[in-house]
């Protein structure tokens, strides 16, 4: 579903992401790990078409997002790391604009806002300004307009942070529910036990560099994630080590 | 500390002329281009005031009254500091995004409230100086100063900006108030502003009609005294009156203590305290699908009718080309009652004439400017949604002409009725406005396109910063006073002639910009993603 080949990109002399490659197919959800400054949002936005980059290239679903960008973007979603929205507008006319622009039905967009819309507690709020809502409303309300339109690939920057309890665990029943259902989730975070619970595939990246890759199982053994993440941080020579298909 | 903050505030006032650019190279090209924009305008403003106070210099000789120089001055650089520093003053006091981060801080807020008084101050000083300069100036060449005139001279300088920046403070607290508590801020916060700001330049009008009889010198000074504050302002100065200098001196400084004094105490209350709103509930869904494109229309045209700021800053000139063209069409029976038998003679000039009130208030729109800075930190729901970049540019350039055709047309019909203008000719006018409406359209869309500004807080700062809305207005004012010129020479050849020259080359402009836009502007766009 995503594949990324190669992928580098420097900002003037730096190297943020080198000669990155990855491989998301249907049904997996994968977590990709990193410290601040590691090249997590570079190559998301990469992947999201929000960010050209000097080498390599990036396929959704077998097309290639510098030939085609408009049809990658037809099959993803991407909710960003800050849900910064249109303020001017009400989450209803945001979440609209956003249907309009992925050409969903009226009667589509209305189970899917009614019901996302319920699911995130969010209901009652959306004829609210967007610049009244919190940072946890925000982000809620770009998880609903990211899954309005049943993206075939859920692509999130730290998706959980601003999210209370209750909507974090919901996003997790959701993404579940679209790997199931044949999509691919591929998404960075920091909460490492979230990882480890419900990834199938896991990347760690240091300096833009791929340190380790593969399932879960593969990668953690019988350690925790968070102690194989710390030891790895730690080591400067392991970049490379890819463990999927183990 | 209390240095510090003001050293913040300043240099963040300079730092949101430059930002959004990102290397060196562009941010000093675009330094480059802010500070020759700003020579020309302050050279521009201290030309045309030298030469208004040279003129009044001459004629205040001649009438002896030598004080209706400053009087004059007084009142416009007044007008002025209002006018620029209004809503700088309702953002930096009442809306300030980083009051919160600040009052966290071990800052006294009094301390917080001063250092944006005193930015504010600077702004004041600024937009003073480039009228009342160039006059004190005319003033000391061409009459010369009584001894103690000067050192008066200096002082009202240094007072008025404390007049004015209590009466900004007051009206920006009043529409702060007034918008925090009702729901359709924007609407409120327009209508007050124009409200405010029509009441200030009738009392400016008053005052300013008796400055203009003194300049025929056919009324009595007795009178004139009882204009008040900008009368005795001139005669300080003047005259070196220091029976004047002390009552301006209170009239200035006793209003600016209490709005201090007021704004002092209330300054966390006001800073701190949200309004509460009344809530409203979503009860289904009543919103219809759209086309893609329709979408986009309409979100610009959301954007645009959401923000006062956007709209009296890019869409003014919509409103005074109305306003004028009413005024025109109102005081034209008795302007050609009085021509009598000129009238027939200059009728070739009409039609002309009608255009170009029309193309010139109109070049003040720059609705499609700041369209793509304001995209700011939302940039990416564009450009990760699978829209063609020439969609939203387009979408942009529709807003522009939504907002602006409907009432640029109707002003010229009016004038066209107004000034009785055949058929033939009112449909030449009428092309002429549209052609000036696109043009201004897609270069606004142009620049804004080639100089956005993307990392804002305040809004403002992209509806009003930067080169694009500088070059943008500035631009296609020079442009269409250059068109106006060459009409007008043409026009006495044949009205026609003159009529083309303000219908083909914006046309032509407009398709060259547009064939750039759906080609390399679709990429440039893009390529933002990379900023």
């Amino acid at each position: 579903m995503l594949k990324i080949l190669n992928l580098t990109k420097t900002y003037g002399d730096k190297k943020a992401v080198d000669n990155l490659s990855l491989h998301i197919k249907a049904g997996e959800m994968f977590a990709f790990i990193g410290h601040n400054g590691a090249g997590k949002t570079t190559t998301i936005k990469s992947c999201t078409g929000l960010l050209n980059f000097d080498n390599g290239d990036i396929y959704i679903d077998g097309v290639s997002i510098k030939d085609d960008p408009i049809a990658c973007k037809k099959k993803l979603a991407y909710i960003p790391d800050n849900p910064d929205l249109y303020e001017f507008m009400s989450g209803i006319k945001y979440l609209n604009f956003i249907a309009d622009i992925y050409g969903i039905s009226t009667e589509e967009r209305n189970e899917k806002i009614n019901r996302y819309g319920d699911m995130f507690g969010l209901t009652s709020d959306l004829a609210q300004s967007i610049s009244s809502y919190s940072h946890g409303m925000k982000q809620k309300l770009a998880i609903i307009s990211a899954l309005i339109h049943s993206p075939k690939l859920l692509i999130m920057d730290e998706p959980f942070v601003g999210l209370d309890p209750r909507a974090a665990f919901l996003l997790k029943e959701e993404m579940r529910k679209i790997c199931d259902e044949g999509g691919a989730i591929f998404f960075s975070t920091h909460v490492l036990d979230v990882a480890e619970k419900i990834c199938d595939n896991i990347a760690i990246i240091k300096d833009g560099r791929l340190v380790i890759s593969g399932k879960m199982s593969h990668v953690k053994g019988d350690s925790s994630l968070e102690s194989v993440f710390l030891e790895l941080e730690d080591k400067d020579s392991t970049f490379g080590k890819e463990w999927d298909n183990a | 500390m209390l240095k510090t903050l003001i050293k913040s505030r300043i240099s963040a006032m300079f730092a949101s002329m430059t930002q959004g650019k990102k290397n060196k190279k562009q941010k000093k090209l675009a330094t480059g281009l802010l500070i020759a924009l700003f020579v020309f305008l302050i050279a521009y403003f201290l030309f045309a005031m030298g030469a208004m106070s040279y003129g009044l210099c001459y004629m205040g000789l001649q009438t002896g009254d030598t004080y209706a120089v400053f009087t004059m001055a007084v009142i416009i650089s007044s007008a002025l500091c209002l006018f620029g520093s209004i809503f700088a003053t309702k953002t930096q006091i009442f809306e300030s995004k980083d009051n919160e981060l600040l009052l966290s801080m071990p800052i006294p807020p009094k301390y917080i409230f001063i250092s944006r008084m005193i930015a504010l101050l600077m702004i004041n000083y600024l937009l003073e100086a480039v009228v009342m300069l160039p006059c004190m100036v005319m003033y000391g060449v061409v009459i010369g100063y009584e001894p103690l005139g000067f050192i008066f001279s200096v002082v009202v300088f240094l007072l008025l900006p404390f007049l004015t920046l209590a009466l900004s403070c007051l009206i920006a607290w009043v529409i702060s108030e007034i918008a925090s508590r009702i729901r359709n801020k924007t609407f409120v916060t327009v209508f007050l502003f124009i409200v405010f700001f029509l009441g200030y330049m009738y009392l400016c009008g008053s005052i300013g009609m008796y400055a203009g009889e003194i300049e025929d010198a056919m009324v009595d000074l007795s009178g004139l005294k009882n204009t008040a504050l900008f009368y005795w302002a001139g005669d300080a100065m003047a005259n070196g009156s220091i029976l004047s200098l002390l009552l301006f001196a209170l009239c200035v400084i006793v209003p600016a203590f209490l709005v201090y004094f007021v704004l002092d105490k209330r300054f966390i209350y006001i800073i701190t305290t949200k309004k509460s709103k009344l809530k409203v509930e979503y009860k289904g869904n009543s919103e219809r699908k759209l086309s893609a494109y329709g979408s986009l229309v309409k979100k610009e045209l959301r954007r645009f009718f959401s923000s006062s700021a956007y709209i009296m800053n890019a869409g003014l000139g919509n409103v005074l080309c109305v306003a004028f063209a009413i005024f025109i069409a109102i005081s034209s029976q008795d302007l050609i009652a009085e021509l009598g038998g000129d009238y027939e003679a200059l009728k070739r000039f009409v039609p002309f004439i009608a255009s170009c009130v029309c193309v010139f208030m109109g070049s003040m729109n720059l609705v499609s400017t700041p369209s793509i800075s304001l995209e700011g930190k939302s940039l990416w729901i564009l450009q990760s949604a699978p829209i063609n970049p020439k969609d939203i540019l387009m979408a942009k350039l529709s807003c522009h002409l939504i907002i602006c055709t409907p009432l640029s047309v109707i002003s010229a019909i009016i004038l066209c009725v107004a000034l009785g203008v055949n058929v033939g000719y009112s449909l030449l006018v009428i092309l002429a406005v549209l052609s000036s409406v696109a043009f201004t359209g897609y270069w606004g869309l142009f620049l804004g396109l080639k100089f956005p500004k993307f990392d804002w807080q305040n809004e403002n700062v992209a509806v009003k910063q930067g080169f694009a809305v500088f070059g943008s207005m500035f631009g296609s004012m020079l442009f269409f006073m250059i068109l106006l010129g060459v009409g007008f020479i043409l026009t006495t050849i044949s009205t026609i002639l003159g009529l083309l020259v303000l219908i083909a080359p914006p046309a032509i402009l407009s398709a060259i910009i547009h064939s750039y836009l759906v080609n390399g502007g679709c990429v440039a766009f893009e390529n933002l993603k990379d900023r």
